[in-house]
């Protein structure tokens, strides 16, 4: 008898200490150690990419090829908006995290019902600055906050609760190009973000924030002033509007220290009239985000002629290579080849053509890092002023383009969303007007290949660039990819259906179709012993406003997020 | 209906050329307003050719401003953005407000644009984008 009472008492003790616990810890959650474990915790999505590495894997398998045509809707929650919904949502204690260009809302996780949600407004002249449509790729959270970007170009910090606004800092100024989209790297107790506008005549930057205060700590510049190392690979003046945007998330690793960052296109596009590598716009910088020292870096593009962007995915992972574990940084750059670097020191490891064509280059010199021209790159990097047109293999979105891809660590590929397409186009003297396109090239259109398989999905060995599987689509697919130790790659085409794929042979298992298109990275979390997967539709983009595609007609915009279960596993918990 | 043919009847009538020109004059838009000078004067082949070089300059500042949302040679799904192959030929009023002030998710480019510089995008938009 006494002994039960004992053990009631202790029983209750526990359950009050935990309480006590949970309630004085959770304004610092989630903690920088949670951050770090997000890629083995299956209850949380807490990060960008689904870990710091970006892999965008789960190990979840209650969702699995097997049973995934019993995957059903179990909730869809308006955006009340029509512009591009290319974000990742997060998930924190059953709670949803979701951005898009002027809002933030808070969801519940299993039944979609809104808990609080914040509204931007900005000068009508900001959408007049951003090349590519009104977007946000996500939130961060860190320590009972949630940091967003906006598009005037301002880091924010919400209080996870409520959604009140705690700090706001500016980190660039519209009115000269500046915008932003990129969600927030938290690292110990600095948040890293980067800048959009190398279309508009910017110099690109990456800054460091005080997580407290929201006080500016540092900034790296993407291109070289007098003085600083590269200088010599510009015209004189012309690192000043040079671009080097750096519009997405880099990765971290702890260990090292180190964050890996990719830097955007040159501006003008027109290489010419910049001259030289104009360093360091389409790069990798790894740099202390404490102080925002650079450690090493490396130029994917050098010169970049084409639009070649670095700033896709720094996906970390380890491979083995010649016998031996390597801690590698890889990217699926817009220039169609696959890079792997050691992330201790920057060495190249590999790279290889990970799409069919290219005509830009013969291949990459593993020696010297550089790129080896073809006839008409070397005719282009010296012609500011080209008479007749030329057709560069990828077009100036790449074999891939932002959508990130995701690695599957226990079968070593990659699962991406390429490109298939080429781009006509003849670079004329650019002429710089604040506000407007500073590209310095005609823009031609597109050319698209002969059997109209503009995009292909593949599961690529990212040391050969070789696909394992191919799977084809007439209108190319601009979501990102997110594959389980289900045996699954889940991703969204740019009319609607959301799609699951098995990860041997690239065979579609199932798919549904969503209100709109999907542009948006998938998650995958587990609540209660059910496990959902989450994806946001609302189309936007690049592909709609410059693809010259009349099917797109048939998608209508529209801003929603839908989470999915099993059928039997979703309704036994009503 | 007529509207999806300007480019081709521009090539070809010029007496087909007058009457579009005609159905988009709208006296209310007084600065210099190009259509309206070219449909003062007699039509002629030499006019004809006017009009599209004034459709090309149109297309050059099309290019810098307007192509990322609107597409190139105005090709667009009409979906995010509108598709300016459909807007009325004869509301050219509407089109030079809209585009000098704004209007839904499109920002004001009068203080970026002349009311010269926002009438040769017209004469652009008149072609279907098929110059």
């Amino acid at each position: 008898m006494s002994k039960t009472i004992t053990t009631a008492l202790a029983a209750i003790s526990v359950v009050a200490f935990s309480m006590a616990l949970s309630f004085s810890t959770s304004a610092a959650e989630p903690s920088l150690s949670d951050l770090k474990n997000d890629p083995a915790n299956t209850k949380d999505v807490l990060t960008y990419g689904m870990g710091w590495e970006q892999q965008r894997y789960s190990p979840l398998t209650q969702i699995n090829r097997d049973n995934v045509k019993r995957l059903v809707p179990v909730w869809s929650h308006s955006m009340g908006d029509n512009r591009a919904q290319s974000t990742q949502p997060l998930v924190k204690d059953g709670i949803m995290y979701v951005t898009n260009h002027n809002s933030t809302t808070a969801l519940d996780a299993v039944t979609g019902i809104q808990i609080w949600k914040k509204t931007f407004e900005y000068d009508p002249a900001v959408p007049g600055i951003v090349c590519c449509g009104n977007h946000n790729r996500g939130p961060a959270i860190y320590n009972g906050r949630l940091y967003r970007t906006t598009l005037d170009a301002a880091i924010v910090a919400l209080d996870l609760k409520t959604g009140e606004e705690i700090w706001r800092s500016q980190a660039g100024d519209f009115d000269k190009g500046h915008s932003m989209t990129v969600a927030p790297l938290v690292t110990d107790g600095v948040i890293v973000t980067g800048i959009s506008g190398a279309e508009y005549g910017i110099r690109g930057y990456i800054d460091g924030w005080n997580a407290e205060t929201g006080k500016h700590m540092w900034r790296i510049h993407t291109t070289a002033a007098p003085g600083e190392d590269g200088a010599d690979t510009w015209l004189p003046g012309r690192y000043e509007q040079g671009g080097g945007s750096t519009w997405l998330t880099g990765t971290y690793d702890p260990e090292l220290n180190l964050v890996y960052w990719g830097t955007g296109n040159g501006g003008p596009w027109n290489a010419a009239f910049r001259g030289g590598d104009s360093k360091d716009i389409c790069s990798v910088l790894a740099f202390n985000p404490k102080t925002g020292e650079v450690k090493w870096k490396y130029q994917f593009s050098p010169g970049d002629p084409y639009d070649y962007d670095g700033t896709s995915e720094m996906v970390l992972a380890e491979l083995k290579i010649k016998g031996k574990n390597r801690k590698v940084v890889m990217q699926a750059n817009r220039n169609g080849f696959l890079y792997v670097l050691d992330r201790e020191n920057g060495k190249l490891l590999a790279a290889n053509p990970f799409v069919d064509k290219i005509t830009w280059a013969k291949g990459i010199d593993l020696k010297t890092g550089r790129p080896i021209d073809t006839d008409i790159t070397k005719m282009v990097r010296k012609t500011v002023a080209m008479d007749e047109p030329v057709d560069i293999w990828p077009s100036a979105w790449g074999g891939k383009n932002w959508s990130p891809m995701s690695y599957d660590p226990v079968n070593k590929v990659v699962y991406a969303n390429t490109l298939n397409f080429g781009f006509p186009f003849r670079q004329v003297q650019p002429e710089f007007k604040k506000g407007t396109f500073y590209i310095g090239i005609e823009w031609l259109g597109f050319t698209w290949p002969e059997n109209d398989e503009r995009g292909i999905l593949r599961a690529i060995d990212p040391l050969t660039g070789k696909a394992k599987w191919s799977t084809p689509f007439e209108i190319p697919n601009f979501a990102g990819t997110m594959n389980t130790a289900g045996g699954l790659v889940f991703t969204g085409a740019l009319t609607g259906e959301f799609m699951a794929f098995d990860n041997r042979d690239g065979k579609k298992l199932w798919e549904h179709k969503t209100g709109s298109g999907i542009i948006s990275m998938p998650i995958t979390f587990e609540r209660d012993g059910v496990q959902y997967v989450t994806v946001v539709s609302g189309v936007g983009g690049v592909y709609p406003l410059y693809a010259g595609d009349e099917r797109m007609a048939k998608v209508p915009a529209g801003g929603s997020v839908t989470t999915y279960a099993l059928f039997d596993k979703s309704y036994a918990k009503k | 209906m007529k509207h999806k043919y300007i480019a081709d009847i521009l090539l070809l009538s010029f007496i087909s050329f007058v009457f579009t020109a005609n159905a988009s004059e709208n006296k209310s838009v007084k600065d210099e307003n190009v259509s309206a000078k070219i449909i003062e004067s007699d039509a002629s082949i030499a006019e004809n050719s006017v009009a599209i070089e004034f459709a090309k300059k149109g297309k050059k500042i099309y290019d810098s401003y307007c192509i990322r949302c609107h597409g190139p040679k105005m090709i667009n799904p009409g979906t995010v953005t509108y598709d300016l192959r459909r807007f009325p030929e004869d509301q050219k009023t509407r089109f030079m407000n809209s585009v000098a002030k704004g209007i839904k998710q499109m920002p004001p480019w009068g203080n970026k644009l002349s009311m010269e510089e926002i009438d040769l995008i017209w004469q652009y938009v008149l072609t279907d984008g098929k110059i």
